[in-house]
């Protein structure tokens, strides 16, 4: 399924949702620095959380369990707030048991522009100029914009799965877009011999 | 920089850096100058049409966000906003709020005793022989908005009190709402309308506001207002050309909760107790009398407090007052405060609370080029709420150090924000800030040059014209400290600022 190999694009977000979609997943546990505040408004279908960055370093991990898990995914959205006071030009988040199935939306509201990739279980955006005021993943308001998906077919109730959100160093990103090289062409690769 | 004399005399360097033009991610238009990284959404002009079907009042001023509150997943705060005007034409044209102090037709002459006699109205005259004035005629147009700032986007605006007059700044509560206080001295209730000089209290939720004025915080030609969360004081600025004292009401009521200040209090006065610095040294009399109008950085005093008996006496005109204020009318608390012996402040501008300590604006302070006291390019006090000490952290030299900045607030992160009111001419007003050594610098800058083709594309209502001299006013931040609030006066705009702010101290 050639929507499995290109998981990039925003415009890839429609019509390619997995079926049925009936998990129900919450925060377990979150490892972020003090100051940094994960609130949980996930559910059925959906995972859902708002974080207040007031420190950008070390990443924020959040670890969602899941409740039920009749679903091969689930939505995702969140409500990035930049509160340590500094431009962000990248964004990272990474899966781990889980890969993202499509990239959806990213909303600012001060002028920056972001361009969102991702392949597997690493998504990254660039923000131009760098975000300081914070930003939406998906569609956290209910508004018009798109959730992004997350594959989560190979758990089952009681699993979990973690996504580690980080505001990589810009000396680091680089690396950052090399593994995202590397997933993808490791997602060609498999899809291919699939 | 800090002179031999004791004042600034050069700009310090912005952390932020250099300010170019940015266009206005409302309208696109460049509207002000700002550092690398920082950008803005302009929205509340005035003549804009407000949710509840009014056209936004001119004249935007003092401001605070009152409330923050979660809805749902989002963040939503409401800002008041004050709108420093006078009479219009019509009532339709006044600000017509949920709740509304002064709704009569005013028509006449107010005259004011004392020293001299004068009688008031479009001019002032103060000879006797000459015939009075062209009267007052119109409706008492002053009063607040409250805006609605949602996930870092504008949302709404609607009309939150009316009927007041002159509603220069105010202050925010501890418990969300706004002081709203009224610039003026003037008595209508003989013409039409009601006294003035007052302070209101305008709620987040424009319902609940208060129309009723505050009569024991005392009837001055009030500026700003700043509340001492740790014992409900509440400190007043006064803005008369050197016949400014500087107050505090003492609420009976002490529970902190709206139209709590309603309900009895005690108006008090500063009073130098103590001379702790100076670098010209005086008397305490005369300390009292004419030292707060050209302090040098550093200059420190300890203040006590002293009972107004009367908070709503009827101003008086007085002579001979220092600084070149042959005749002048004083409000009558201020009258009573100097009979003690109390301080005497050039014009009280804006005044902010942060972390035990008021942070107060006289625009004033300082020498005119004919050396007259409390005419200069201003100065900043800071007054330790627990040592009641008052020291100058900041004057202005010249005016491109800072050009009478007038009102003031402290960002989360315990940064000074200034706003320039000197129309400095074709550079522009500047928004300044003040680094932890007490330097200001430069941070935003005025480019409000709107020509007609350029009003018509933004779908806005105001005149064509050069703005960029016209003061900014209103500054305040989201405690986030993600966003600075603050307006143009004249044409009326509002913006919200957002941008590394950790660059910085702000």
């Amino acid at each position: 399924m050639k929507s499995k190999t290109l998981l990039a694009s925003i415009a890839l977000a429609s019509g390619m949702l997995f079926s049925p979609l009936a998990s129900a997943v919450f925060v377990s546990s979150t490892s972020a620095a003090a100051g940094n505040i994960v609130t949980d408004y996930s559910g059925v279908d959906v995972a859902a959380i708002n974080l207040d960055i007031a420190v950008a370093l070390p990443p924020t991990t959040v670890n969602f369990q899941i409740e039920r898990g009749d679903g091969a995914s689930l939505a995702f959205n969140a409500v990035i707030a930049n509160l340590f006071g500094q431009g962000i030009g990248r964004f990272l988040l990474t899966l781990e048991n889980a890969t993202f199935v499509t990239i959806g939306s990213v909303g600012t509201s001060f002028g920056s522009v972001p361009t969102a990739s991702g392949a597997g279980a690493i998504a990254g955006i660039e923000f131009l100029p760098a975000e300081n005021f914070g930003f939406t993943l998906g569609n956290p308001y209910g508004l018009s914009a798109t959730d992004w998906t997350i594959d989560i077919s190979n758990l089952t109730a009681g699993d979990s799965f973690a996504l580690r959100l980080a505001v990589p160093e810009p000396g680091s990103m680089p690396l950052v877009l090399a593994a995202l090289a590397l997933c993808a062409t490791s997602m060609c690769r498999r899809t291919r011999q699939d | 920089m800090l002179a031999a004399t004791g004042k600034q005399t050069l700009p310090a360097v912005s952390p932020y850096g250099a300010v170019a033009p940015v266009n206005d991610l409302t309208t696109g238009l460049p509207l002000l100058r700002l550092p690398a990284g920082f950008s803005y959404k302009s929205y509340g002009w005035t003549g804009d049409l407000m949710a509840d079907g009014r056209p936004t009042p001119s004249s935007h001023d003092g401001m605070a966000v009152v409330e923050t509150r979660r809805v749902g997943r989002s963040m939503e705060h409401v800002i008041v906003r004050n709108h420093e005007r006078g009479l219009v034409a019509t009532a339709a044209a006044a600000i017509d709020a949920p709740h509304n102090y002064s709704t009569g037709l005013i028509n006449g002459i107010i005259t004011i005793g004392g020293a001299a006699t004068v009688r008031i109205g479009l001019t002032t005259v103060t000879n006797p022989l000459l015939p009075n004035p062209a009267p007052f005629v119109g409706y008492v147009a002053g009063g607040t908005s409250n805006l609605v700032f949602r996930d870092g986007n504008w949302v709404s605006a609607t009309s939150s009190i009316g009927g007041t007059l002159g509603n220069c700044a105010g202050g925010p509560t501890p418990w969300g709402s706004w002081l709203t206080c009224e610039e003026t001295l003037f008595d209508f209730s003989g013409i039409g309308g009601k006294k003035h000089g007052y302070v209101f209290e305008s709620d987040a939720n424009p319902q609940d506001s208060i129309a009723t004025p505050i009569v024991e915080m005392g009837r001055l030609a009030h500026e700003a207002v700043a509340v001492d969360p740790a014992t409900g004081y509440v400190y007043e600025t006064e803005d008369n050309r050197n016949l400014c004292g500087f107050f505090r009401y003492v609420p009976t009521d002490l529970s902190g909760t709206a139209g709590s200040l309603q309900n009895s209090g005690k108006l008090q006065a500063a009073r130098i107790k103590t001379l702790v610095r100076q670098a010209v040294p005086t008397s305490l009399t005369q300390a009292n009398d004419v030292a707060l109008l050209n302090p040098d950085i550093g200059d420190e005093y300890q203040l006590e407090w002293v009972d107004i008996a009367d908070p709503d006496a009827s101003p008086t005109v007085v002579a001979s007052q220092p600084g070149g204020v042959t005749l002048g009318v004083m409000a009558g608390p201020t009258f009573e405060a100097r009979s003690k012996g109390c301080a005497r402040m050039a014009r009280g501008e804006g005044i902010w609370y942060a972390a035990g300590k008021m942070f107060i604006v006289d625009t004033a302070s300082g020498l005119d080029a004919n050396n007259r006291p409390g005419r200069g390019e201003g100065a900043v006090w800071e007054f330790n709420l627990t040592t009641m000490h008052l020291r100058a952290i900041f004057v202005s030299a010249n005016r491109t150090v800072g050009n009478n900045p007038d009102n003031v607030t402290v960002s989360p992160r315990g940064g000074i924000v200034l706003c320039e009111d000197g129309g400095f001419g074709d550079a522009g007003a500047r928004l300044l800030g003040l680094n932890p050594a007490g330097e200001v610098y430069m941070f935003c800058l005025n480019n409000t040059n709107l020509s007609a083709p350029q009003i018509s594309a933004a779908g806005k209502n105001v005149a064509p014209g050069d703005y960029r001299g016209l003061e900014f006013a209103g500054a305040c931040f989201e405690p986030s400290g993600r966003v600075l609030f603050v307006s143009i006066q004249t044409p009326g705009i509002t913006f919200a600022i957002s941008g590394p702010w950790a660059r910085g101290n702000l």
